[in-house]
């Protein structure tokens, strides 16, 4: 079976869950206390995925980036080099889906190929959304990605989000 | 530089080494070791097995080959430590040349900035923690708003209603009460006594549903801001007098006896005699109302202790306010315990307006209670001049 890395980054701001994504795909585990990322983490896992009559088996090595904007600076050597990138907003801030577009425009520029995909985080808090899906679809209709409702605490198409994003990048 | 010395300072200064050839194959390792690999390595390994973190820069590490790249490097790269930590490191990726300066292959350090890494996490981690419960803040605050605005709304809505509302029945009450006078009369025809009692009867209930209203139309007119004084140097005894002259037969008929005590050579007050005579009436009607029959009602007129004002004092000896209801005895519609146990009437709207009303004129209200020992109140109004 052929083994081809990509690396994929996390790109969202502070607090939207980008950590617990990683962490629900690669260890299947949730921690409902808040730790902010400094930095870069980058974790791996390796996924099984069709590709032309054949599977193919993928390692995504994902870089879970700091979404604070103090390491903004230092991004564009993080992204070098990404295939792809999963941009991430939290369901219950409205402001999360507008920064989305800036991450996009400097993983773009250094990465014109890179393939990506919108997680709209934080489904399980449904008493607390401020957005609603459509908000989510059009964003990503503009972006002319896909978009899905995860939830790291429920696992709720997560596992769905990762295996797209890899099928995308073979 | 003796290899030894190099070989502990970068021990002591907690960094690492490895040198790659141009395949990335490692060919040397140095310094603090255990610092470059996030997974054990045994034997050959390239740069990738040893830093997953490269994976994905092929073609920077290609640049650095090419010389066209002089320096790569990744800041604040976490890594799990066995005990369940975080360590954080930078590192770089250097072009490695040989005595001729040809580009021979790469040379990758690793530092460990753990200490400060652990510092600007925690700092981060404050930032950020304060950063969502300041937008929840905001969140809050803005639904407040909407909330208050929704309520301000309601309550205009239900100010308006009264107000038509009390508009609408004093008319025709106006009307029911001036006939009831016209009757009593006896212009038209002469009443037996029980017509007399009966239309008596029909007028004080009248007088008390105008009353009312009178009151509902003064609270709409107070939240609205649309109570307009006249204000002008007015004699506070005068106008104390006139109000005890109006309801003494009310006192002499429950053999209540009334005290008036003014302070001589008083200063005028500066105040709205229309409302200055409301206020003393609705304090002197509580008194009467709120105290047993052959008990004793002082009012009391003095310079006030606070400086450029004059205060009356109302004092009773009737059932008095709870210590429980004292908080809430001037909010509009309330009723005490007590006054509601004596089965006085009343809408409890009147402590309201004559605390507006007070507070119209820069005056104060306030009041000493014991349930079942009386009450004493008081209000200032600014003196003339």
């Amino acid at each position: 079976m052929a083994n081809v890395s990509k690396k994929v980054c996390l790109l969202g701001d502070f607090a939207v869950g980008k950590t617990s994504l990683v962490r629900r795909f690669v260890y299947n585990r949730f921690d409902d206390k808040y730790l902010s990322t400094i930095g870069v983490k980058v974790s791996r896992k390796t996924v099984s995925v069709p590709h032309h009559d054949q599977i193919m088996a993928l390692t995504l090595m994902l870089w879970d980036l700091a979404g604070s904007e103090e390491f903004s600076a230092m991004r564009a050597s993080y992204l070098r080099g990404a295939a792809g990138g999963i941009l991430v907003c939290d369901l219950t801030r409205p402001e999360t889906l507008n920064s989305l577009f800036s991450y996009v425009e400097d993983l773009s520029r250094l990465n014109p190929k890179a393939r990506l995909i919108l997680a709209a985080n934080k489904h399980d808090l449904v008493d607390q959304h401020q957005l609603s899906e459509t908000e989510i679809a059009t964003a990503a209709d503009q972006l002319n990605i896909s978009y899905y409702l995860t939830s790291a605490k429920t696992g709720n198409e997560v596992e769905s989000l990762f295996r797209q994003l890899g099928r995308q990048l073979i | 530089m003796d290899p030894t010395i190099i070989e502990a300072i970068l021990q002591d200064r907690k960094i690492a080494y490895a040198i790659a050839d141009r395949k990335l194959n490692v060919v040397a390792l140095g310094g603090e070791v255990e610092l470059i690999s996030a997974t054990r390595i045994r034997g050959e390994c390239t740069l990738f097995d040893l830093t997953p973190e490269l994976v994905g820069n092929e073609a920077t590490l290609a640049d650095i080959l090419a010389g066209q790249l002089p320096r790569f490097e990744l800041a604040w790269v976490n890594r799990d430590t066995v005990d369940g930590k975080i360590s954080y490191l930078t590192m770089v990726e250097l072009p490695y040349r040989d005595h001729n300066g040809q580009i021979v292959g790469i040379v990758h350090l690793v530092d460990d900035v753990t200490e400060m890494g652990s510092l600007k996490q925690h700092l981060a981690q404050q930032r950020n923690e304060l950063r969502l419960l300041r937008d929840e803040l905001t969140r809050q605050n803005l639904e407040l708003g909407v909330a208050i605005t929704e309520l301000q709304e309601l309550d205009e809505l239900k100010s308006r209603f009264i107000s038509v509302a009390a508009h609408e029945l004093r008319t025709p009450l106006t009307s029911i009460s001036g006939y009831l006078e016209v009757l009593l009369e006896e212009e038209m025809s002469p009443l037996t006594s029980d017509q007399r009692e009966y239309i008596e009867i029909v007028r004080s209930s009248t007088d008390r549903m105008l009353n009312i209203i009178t009151n509902l139309l003064d609270v709409t007119r107070i939240e609205a801001g649309r109570i307009e004084l006249v204000l002008q140097p007015a004699d506070l005894s005068k106008l104390v007098q006139a109000v005890v002259a109006e309801i003494k037969p009310q006192l002499e008929a429950k053999a209540k006896r009334l005290k008036l005590h003014a302070a001589p050579d008083l200063p005028p007050a500066l105040c709205d005699k229309n409302r200055a005579i409301q206020i003393i009436e609705n304090l002197l009607s509580n008194a009467a109302k709120y105290t047993p029959q052959e008990s004793q009602i002082a009012v009391n007129i003095a310079l006030a202790k606070e400086e450029g004002f004059l205060e009356i004092s109302v004092v009773d000896n009737g059932v008095g306010i709870s210590a429980e209801d004292q908080d809430k005895i001037f909010s509009r519609f309330f009723r005490s315990k007590s006054a509601v146990a004596v089965g006085a009437s009343g809408a409890g709207l009147g402590l309201h307006i004559t605390r507006s009303l007070v507070e119209l004129h820069g005056g104060r209200i306030w009041f000493e209670s014991k349930l079942g020992q009386g009450s004493t109140f008081h209000v200032t109004f600014p003196i003339a001049g």
